[in-house]
């Protein structure tokens, strides 16, 4: 497929936090993946083209990627998060972008 | 943009320029009963703060003739879970078409009570996007946070 035939790309640079301190790689990626999928289900998340591709577990920062016209909604359900387990849980949205690059240095 | 919080001196996040505790607003009304909804959306410039989001048609189409707004805000979605978060999100979409008909002013806000609850200007954005505002809506909705805040 041409690059130009491919669906329209946004990368969300976020910052995660779990009481606090950044959580590992392992447990970031099944907080997001689970939330994401409470919050939009199945066919949710296969239409807004959701991926999580980076997180450092050293800083609690990552980017996630959605299509164009789903970023508000990927935004809203980060901003939902409020508690995971018990514990108080922050998933702040930092900067959108249409490059990983550009989303990195935000 | 303005926040409207419940406690005081609250972290601002990115893009909110000023957080208000409602309690120093004398135009903000959480009403208890339909009776008591109809009688302080007749005050000028009042806020009315629903929880349920169950506001009657009739309470709206006077608060927008004295040039009031409902309020919209994102903690009553972060204290729901699952099934009930859908349903709130339902409601407040039924409040804004409510609005939309009768010309009602719109304030979104985050009424948080404590700093893990307040949300960023964009984050907010998202919120209203989410409801089903226009980008005219928006802009109409963050003027009337500073108007009906500064009356």
């Amino acid at each position: 497929m041409k690059p130009s035939g491919r669906f329209k790309r946004r990368y969300v640079s976020f910052s995660l936090s779990v009481a606090g301190m950044p959580p590992s790689t392992d447990a970031a990626r099944k907080i997001i993946h689970e939330h994401f999928l409470s919050f939009y289900g199945e066919l949710g998340i296969s239409e807004l083209a959701f991926k999580l591709v980076e997180y450092d577990q050293k800083s609690g920062r990552g980017i996630i990627r959605c299509a164009r016209g789903g970023n508000d909604k990927a935004i809203f359900c980060m901003a939902c998060m409020h508690e995971w387990e018990g514990k108080t849980c922050r998933l702040e949205p930092i900067t959108t972008s249409g490059s990983v690059r550009k989303a990195l240095k935000g | 943009m303005i926040d409207l919080v419940a406690a005081e001196k609250l972290p601002k996040e990115a893009g909110i320029v000023e957080a208000v505790p409602f309690s120093a607003l004398k135009n903000f009304f959480q009403p208890k009963n339909p009776g008591e909804t109809r009688a302080q959306c007749r005050m000028k410039n009042a806020i009315l703060y629903s929880k349920s989001y169950e506001i009657d048609e009739g309470a709206i189409k006077e608060l927008a003739g004295v040039g009031g707004s409902v309020v919209f805000s994102l903690s009553d979605i972060l204290r729901e879970k699952g099934f009930r978060r859908g349903i709130m999100l339902s409601k407040m979409r039924l409040a804004l078409s409510s609005c939309r008909k009768s010309g009602c002013g719109l304030l979104v806000c985050t009424l948080a009570a404590d700093a893990n609850s307040v949300r960023t200007a964009r984050e907010l954005e998202s919120f209203m996007a989410v409801l089903g505002m226009t980008e005219q809506e928006m802009t109409l909705a963050k003027e009337c946070s500073e108007r009906l805040v500064r009356a």
